[in-house]
């Protein structure tokens, strides 16, 4: 399997994240942060689901991005089959690989601390970006990872466009009849309204 | 795992690494990235007008009833 040479975009950051109920708020909260930090949200709702060439086309995405985000706090089993799910830690492997060969950067984020040791011996004696299940977690965390020392928003402009965007995001699902983010364009509409939201604040042009 | 990594979960031993500053992209090619659509601009700009974030812009202010003569 190839992957196809285009120009890493680095403004673009992969997201590998748990796409359920539970996770909705700090999915707002990252959409918020990295639109905030001048960054370009982009994830696996881009490739739609049933493409057989769906792994290609991850491929494609993690290679055009800068940088990626890996929340694996979700390690419970799942679904009717109450299995546990690999994608997450299989894409976060992906983009390991992306990391040695063209200079991605890979963020391991976490909820609670040690368990990444439990969970994924392979990164042991690293620390992952611990967000405590909350949105001012997620925020800080990002901070984190993306922002030059000296010259970042202040957390509390971030949580006001967070909370601003959770408004916005309720009343998108309703206008689409659901109740989740999670769908290729709310993403695109979410992240349109963290963009102008971030606009306004006079964070980005 | 070699210490040459350019992932950021933490070494242990090491400090914070720095952190990833890319180029700001502007809030025009962020859309532009994503692929949002007119239609996604109308959508949300009518809901944030309507949570009073942002004042109605031309592009999507409703058109005023034109008055008879």
């Amino acid at each position: 399997m190839r992957v196809s040479e285009r120009k890493v975009d680095e403004p673009s950051v992969f997201l590998n994240v748990p796409f359920d109920e539970a996770y909705r708020p700090l999915f707002i909260a990252l959409i918020a942060g990295l639109s905030a930090l001048g960054l370009k949200p982009r994830c696996v709702l881009e490739v739609a689901a049933h493409r057989s060439d769906r792994l290609q086309r991850i491929l494609d995405l993690i290679a055009v991005c800068g940088a990626s985000i890996h929340d694996l706090s979700r390690v419970s089993l799942s679904g009717k089959l109450k299995v546990p799910r690999f994608n997450m830690p299989f894409e976060l492997g992906l983009a390991m690989a992306f990391s040695r060969v063209q200079g991605h950067r890979v963020f391991v984020l976490e909820e609670r601390p040690f368990r990444l040791q439990a969970t994924l011996s392979d990164l042991n004696g690293y620390d992952p970006y611990l967000h405590n299940g909350t949105q001012q977690g997620m925020l800080r965390c990002l901070l984190d990872c993306f922002a030059a020392p000296g010259k970042a928003p202040s957390s509390t402009l971030l949580t006001r466009l967070t909370r601003r965007l959770t408004r916005v995001v309720e009343k998108l699902e309703r206008e689409h009849g659901v109740s989740s983010p999670f769908y290729p364009v709310l993403f695109r509409q979410t992240t349109d309204a963290a963009t102008g939201l971030a606009k306004e604040d006079g964070l980005i042009v | 795992m070699s210490t040459e990594a350019t992932t950021t979960a933490t070494p242990k031993s090491s400090r914070k690494p720095k952190p990833y500053l890319a180029r700001k992209a502007s809030a025009q090619e962020i859309r532009e990235t994503l692929g949002v659509t007119e239609a996604d601009r109308r959508l949300v700009n009518r809901i944030m007008v309507e949570l009073g974030f942002v004042k109605p812009d031309a592009a999507t202010r409703p058109h005023k009833a034109k008055l008879s003569p």
